[in-house]
């Protein structure tokens, strides 16, 4: 009986519940080329197998930039030409409570443009993606729950606004297992570390090998980036200890016949032994053209967008991308900053997307140019004497731009009020962008359950819409 | 041994009644709305209120599906009645469950019903536990496995009591011992071993969520006696301090009169603690609930925490329990216990004190020394900048300034709002002297309106002197309603450009004029000099003399008591009514017990200590770390939803004998190991992998890969590297650490890479089970780590023998307690005699990477 409570994603299906592998394969013998055996064995005893989704995927996989610190969106991506007619004056109405004292509404210094094919505005702080725009979605009607750094970081990471729960990443890894035999299917970068750090790439209460692998590539040799990935002996060396080792556990394994665990060690070392000259390969930006190198930005951010390139292309489920240490969106004081903030990441981006589309892989990459929150339109002004030309928080209302993986291009979806604070027409929360994100990846995101400690958790909580607007 | 990525653990079907499969279809299809919040007057989480049913009718006419409505709802195929649930259907599957319990008669069982929730039946007279497990394999016509071989046997007892392997003339002892009861003996041994409590408290501390450190928002911080905790622990465990006390010492320790007792509260007082990670009432919540959750969960089995929202979808558990339960930990607090006498700790806080004191005066000397030195180089901006085109008449200003000059223009033209002329190549002392006049003017603004702001804002404080509650955690750290004080009062400030120049030239650390401290100095003055020199003096010999802090620990008092109100959806702004504490009446006999002495957590202590519930989850843990299974899978969910037993008579019993048997665990643990039903060989057989694949009837002992820290404790123990003393501070986890895991530095902020790697649970929430992983970034360890490598070539040095052969019956003895087979003598002839110098090592690396060293059988 397929009760509802035990629907896991993660069973393997094709072996019936009664039958041992063993037993099971020997069954299934006559009617399955070895392929098929080996992909059944491969699915029992490795977690990273890929795995049936729930329905046919549009996208597989995801890179998803994160703007850490929280990056305006009224200078950006979300134009206010009422922002701008009424800078200066309070806002209408008073403002909604943020973290600190706002004063009156403040407009963007950056102008904003129609652009591409669609003619969706964005600010000059953009050019390149501008060019792309017809292969965004704009979602301007973002809000979240909580104007701080660490609840809005946790709430679109893993769905709550505290540390415990598994990352969209780690969720991937048990929905959807990895392409890459070879690597890690859920990397993290980041040149130093965001706030808050590794538990928002977390696996939490899923088997820990889900969680991200976090690499701080401020370094570029990829020997400094990846744990005990450089051979300490020569290969011949490590090849003739494997044959024994091989030959050692093939004897113990056939002596306790039907352990899958056994044989699933024996092959992941197997495994191992190819990482270490697949691993550094795919990991190291300098084996890219210099022409490359510069087309991306000799920035922090260009660097790893490149790496992002490179990993999907190897089969990497997500690399999730935070823009620098700390949280440099935060420009509490001066917005100008992101004259700075954007002119490195515009060509990054841009580069990003066109070399997908130029390898056909942007229809089936979800891209993300996401952030934790937005910022106020009225100018920060609290306590003691600072600049006065920044914005504090706003969980209010805030926009990210969603490309690739079958989502329709050259679109906008949602808009704030009049002034940008608060989202206004079709909020959109980050469990919907999650379940949205899920759906293009082929995993309902009410199914995508894992029974822990007597109830069913999912990355969307019990909230979550699949936005069809926006799907191709 | 289980793999969880593939397998929810939860009660499968052959253990549920019909009932619960309904009920679990209705919880996870319908009572979003038809619970608690009973959309359209119609609620379907009892019998009773499906009988009544709605507007339209009873929802339900047991025994006959068509007829009920319920089923027409769901069935959607009945015209007039609305199709539910909006949205997806149900599956066939589930539909089918609803049908059949319908047709059934819809029997529901009565929460209290529950077997879990009943008073513990007595102990059996003349008890065992093969007899019951005979009897069930008996009745499923299965074969039980034959006991394991004797080397088999006393390795699996050596990692399971101690974590350890047996060193060879351990191995020999207990191999060799020929007489009777040689098995009860070494069990005795082991369990006298202070190793016994190491082991066996590092399960606990997964219970415990026991970590060193927390996040605060802003930085780490570090619990630097944390380890107080883990070796009370440990120490617990190896006094066999009765179960029941265990418990209650660590729930209220500061109240029990017994100062042994005290470091027990680390429990409560090392965290989680979510400072400033959001608004402080919402972090106070969420700390409340982890401690209500750890205590439900990991000492009772109840999943409480499920109820913060809204009342338990399938356990007796109300909204109201739940707060009643945080009650209890909102009316404690955190304490800090000094382990020295009263007067050493105010001697050291004068000391500091004084530390901090003369820190600041210096601070303050250097600071206002370097605002005049800023002002007074004010004037001479313009020449300062003459100096960067052309030093030669600038020979009398300090070359020091002139470079920090020369850095700040070198900085892009956006840096500098006002110097477009210079930037354009005008670098003329009439544009620098325009520059100076500019700055000295913003100067002069600025320190008006810092002035100003500062009145402001000391006015806005008095106006508005808000009522704080202040609650002190770890570090030092005031949580006040108040999230970010003083950002809320509006200030003044210059126009931007004019700020930017300011901040530029004298504000940030940069700046040409912002000279930072160790620079100050070098332009006073020599009375200034000399006023420095006795500051500076002072602070270093103060700093001398202040020792390193005392040892404290970090654990629960009593505070203000207080009945919490109900947080509405969960939300601590969204407050509803009072509730007293109490504990959760379904498992207090219906009562409902009033928690309201002080805190109520004494109370708290001795009903959950007591607890039917608290006895079988400690016994079904206990027979989790010797079988790697529970009795019930769901180690923490005793509930409804939770796994059934599948021999329900042999876990009521050990839990009623750890109750009759004074609340020992190490007598639990003798009478299990000494049972056959542990000593069965792990192997597979025909019969068994038939009927019983999961061995959920004990027919075999389960093989198990060793846990993280048994693995790396292995590897030390055979190269002789292991230090063996117990407790102690915790050292951070490197290759050359030469004790135990269990002694590396544990943090919640950022987990040892490698542990994890070999499935440690993360530190933020009790943990249920582990869980076994096997992937190539494991193996990545054992091919290239420093570690691996220290071990391979310390156990290379160890069997190396001219003699090749004796070497590899040396390296089988020391790493598996065996004798190599001529097959295994052969290969690693062939290997040593290929091998270069570094052989022996090489070899070494393979017998600790196999999987014979990793698996206990």
């Amino acid at each position: 009986m397929n009760l509802p409570m035990s629907t896991n994603h993660a069973i393997p299906a094709q072996v019936h519940p009664r039958w041992t592998r063993r037993e099971a394969l020997s069954r299934l013998a006559g009617g399955f080329g070895l392929s098929a055996l080996a992909g059944m064995l491969e699915a029992e005893t490795n977690p990273f197998a890929p795995k049936t989704p729930h329905f046919a995927p549009k996208a597989k996989r995801i890179i998803y930039l994160v703007m850490n610190g929280g990056m305006s969106h009224v200078d950006t991506f979300d134009p206010k030409p009422q922002l701008t007619r009424y800078n200066g004056q309070p806002m209408p109405g008073g403002a909604p409570k943020t973290e600190r004292s706002t004063g009156n509404l403040f407009a963007s210094p950056f102008k904003f443009s129609p652009r591409g094919q669609s003619g969706v505005e964005v600010s000059e702080l953009f050019p390149r993606v501008g060019g792309l725009i017809d292969d965004f979605c704009v979602i301007r009607s973002m809000w979240t729950e909580v104007p701080n750094h660490e609840p809005s970081l946790f709430m679109f990471n893993t769905g709550t606004i505290q540390p415990g729960r598994p990352s969209l990443g780690s969720w991937l890894m048990y929905g959807l297992g990895s392409e890459s035999r070879d690597l890690p299917g859920f990397v993290v970068l980041c040149p130093g570390m965001p706030v808050v750090g590794s538990p928002l790439w977390s696996s939490a209460f899923l088997p820990a090998v889900f969680q991200g692998t976090f690499l701080k590539n401020t370094e570029t040799d990829p020997y400094k980036l990846i744990q005990n990935i450089r051979a300490q002996a020569p290969l011949s060396a490590q090849r003739r200890q494997l044959d024994l080792l091989k030959q050692l556990n093939q004897d113990h394994a056939a002596a306790r016949p039907g352990d899958s665990q056994l044989e699933a060690s024996i092959e992941a070392m197997e495994t191992a032994f190819r990482m270490q000259t697949e691993a550094p390969e795919a990991f190291d930006i300098r084996k890219e053209k210099p022409e490359t190198l510069a087309r991306y930005g000799d920035s922090e951010i260009g660097r790893s967008c490149l790496l992002a390139r490179r990993l999907v292309e190897r089969g990497v489920r997500m690399v999730q991308v935070y823009y620098g240490n700390s949280q440099p969106w935060d420009n509490h004081e001066d917005i100008l900053v992101l004259k700075r903030l954007c002119g490195r990441t515009d060509p990054a981006v841009a580069s990003l997307i066109e070399d997908l589309k130029e390898r056909d892989m942007l229809r089936d990459t979800l891209v993300v140019l996401g952030t934790e929150f937005g910022r106020t339109p009225a100018v920060e002004n609290g306590s003691s004497t600072r600049l006065h030309y920044g914005r504090d928080h706003n969980s209010y209302g805030y926009s990210i731009a969603v490309a690739g993986g079958g989502i329709k291009g050259g679109t906008v979806y949602g808009a704030t009020d009049d002034f940008g604070y608060r989202a206004q027409d079709k909020p959109v929360h980050p469990h919907d962008v999650n379940a949205t994100l899920l759906h293009q990846l082929g995993l309902d995101h009410a199914k995508l359950t894992h029974r822990y400690s007597g109830r069913d958790f999912r990355l969307t909580d019990v909230h979550g819409t699949v936005l069809r607007e926006i799907l191709a | 041994m289980r793999r969880l990525w593939l397998i929810p653990v939860l009660a499968s079907a052959a253990y549920s009644a019909p009932d619960d499969a309904a009920r679990q279809v209705l919880a996870a299809r319908c009572w979003a709305c038809h619970a608690q919040t009973a959309v359209g007057g119609l609620r379907l989480d009892s019998r009773a209120a499906m009988l009544q049913g709605g507007p339209s009718g009873p929802a339900l006419v047991p025994g006959d599906p068509s007829r009920s409505r319920l089923m027409q709802a769901i069935r959607r195929d009945v015209p007039g009645v609305k199709a539910m649930p909006p949205g997806a259907p149900l599956t066939e599957a589930e539909r089918r469950v609803v049908e059949d319990w319908i047709a059934a008669g819809a029997p529901w069982k009565d929460d209290a019903a529950h077997w879990a929730f009943q008073p513990l039946r007595p102990e059996a007279a003349g008890f065992a536990i093969d007899p019951l497990i005979t009897t069930a394999l008996r009745a499923k016509g299965l074969p039980a496995n034959p006991a394991a071989d004797r080397r088999t046997l006393i390795r699996r007892l050596y990692f399971d009591l101690t974590g350890l392997p047996p060193t060879a003339t351990e191995f020999a002892t207990a191999f060799n011992d020929a007489s009777e009861g040689w098995l009860a003996r070494l069990t005795d041994r082991l369990l006298a071993s202070p190793h016994f409590g190491e082991q066996w408290g590092r399960h606990w501390l997964d219970v415990a969520r026991y970590g060193e450190d927390d996040y605060s928002g802003t930085a780490v911080i570090p619990y630097p006696n944390a380890w107080r905790y883990r070796d009370w622990v440990v120490s617990a465990l190896n006094q066999d301090l009765p179960y029941d006390r265990f418990l209650m010492a660590q729930l209220a320790g500061d109240l029990m009169n017994d100062p042994a007792l005290l470091p027990a509260t680390g429990l409560l007082g090392l965290g989680p603690w979510y400072y400033g990670i959001a608004q402080p009432a919402q972090s106070r919540a969420d700390e409340r609930n982890d401690r209500v959750d750890m205590v439900t969960r990991g000492m009772l089995g109840v999943t409480v925490a499920c109820a913060r929202c809204h009342d338990h979808k399938y356990d007796p558990i109300s909204q109201k329990d739940y707060y009643a339960l945080a009650g209890v930990f909102a009316s404690s607090a955190y304490k800090e216990y000094p382990l020295v006498p009263d007067a050493q700790v105010a001697d050291w806080k004068g000391r500091k004190k004084a530390v901090d004191e003369a820190e600041k005066a210096l601070n303050k000397f250097l600071d206002d020394h370097g605002t005049r030195l800023a002002e007074s180089y004010a004037p001479q901006i313009s020449r300062y900048m003459m100096a960067t085109v052309d030093p030669s008449p600038a020979k009398d200003l300090p070359p020091k300034l002139v470079e920090r000059w020369k850095k700040y223009l070198a900085q892009p033209e956006e840096f500098h709002p006002f110097l477009k002329a210079w930037f354009d190549g005008r670098k003329t002392s009439a544009e620098a002297d325009a520059f100076q006049t500019l700055l000295i003017g913003i100067l002069a603004e600025k320190k008006a309106l810092d002035a100003e702001n500062k009145v402001a804002v000391e006015a806005a404080k008095k106006l508005e002197p808000r009522v704080i509650k202040t609650i002190t955690l770890p570090g030092g750290y005031r949580s006040e309603e108040d999230f970010n004080p003083g950002a809320y009062i509006a200030a003044k400030s210059l126009e931007r450009d004019r700020f930017v120049a300011w901040n530029r030239t004298f504000g940030e650390a940069s700046a040409p004029l912002k000279l930072p401290r160790e620079l100050v100095p070098e332009f006073l003055d020599a009375p200034q000099k000399a006023e420095h020199r006795k500051l500076a003096q002072r602070l270093a010999e103060l700093k001398k003399a202040l020792p390193p802090q005392y040892g404290f620990l970090q654990g629960a008092a009593e505070f203000e008591p207080e009945d919490l109100r109900l947080n509405l959806r969960g939300n601590p702004e969204a407050l509803g009514d009072v509730v007293p504490r109490h504990f959760p009446p379904a498992l207090s006999g219906g009562t409902g017990l009033p928690l309201q002495q002080g805190s109520g957590r004494m109370q708290l202590a001795e009903t959950v200590a007591h607890h039917p519930l608290a006895a079988r989850v400690a016994a079904n843990r206990v027979w989790m770390s010797l079988f790697g299974q529970g009795l019930v899978r769901t180690p923490s969910n005793f509930g409804r939803v939770g796994d059934r037993p599948a021999i329900p008579e042999l876990l009521e019993q050990l839990a009623s004998r750890l109750v009759t048997h004074k609340y020992s665990i190490k007598a639990l643990i003798r009478e299990i190991v000494l049972s056959d039903a542990y000593q069965r060989s792990s192997a597979g057989s025909r019969a068994g992998d038939a009927v019983d694949p999961d061995n959920r009837y004990l027919w075999r002992q389960n093989r198990r890969r060793l846990e993280a820290e048994p693995l790396r404790d292995a590897m030390l123990t055979v190269s002789g590297e292991l230090d063996r003393r117990v407790g102690g501070a915790s050292a951070p986890l490197t290759a050359s650490l030469p004790r135990r895991t269990l002694y590396g530095k544990t943090s919640r902020f950022q987990p040892d890479e490698t542990l994890s790697l070999f499935d440690l649970p993360a530190a933020a929430v009790t943990c249920e089970q582990r869980v076994v992983t096997n992937v190539p970034l494991q193996k990545l360890f054992y091919l290239n780590s420093d570690a691996v490598h220290r071990r391979a070539a310390a156990v290379g040095k160890l069997v190396a023998r001219r003699n090749r052969e004796k070497g590899i019956a040396a390296a089988y003895r020391l790493l598996l307690h065996r004798e190599p087979t001529p097959r295994e003598q052969a290969l690693g002839l062939a290997f040593l005699g290929r091998s270069g110098a570094n052989a022996w090592a090489q070899y070494a690396q393979v017998l600790l990477s196999s999987n014979e060293f990793a698996y206990v059988d």
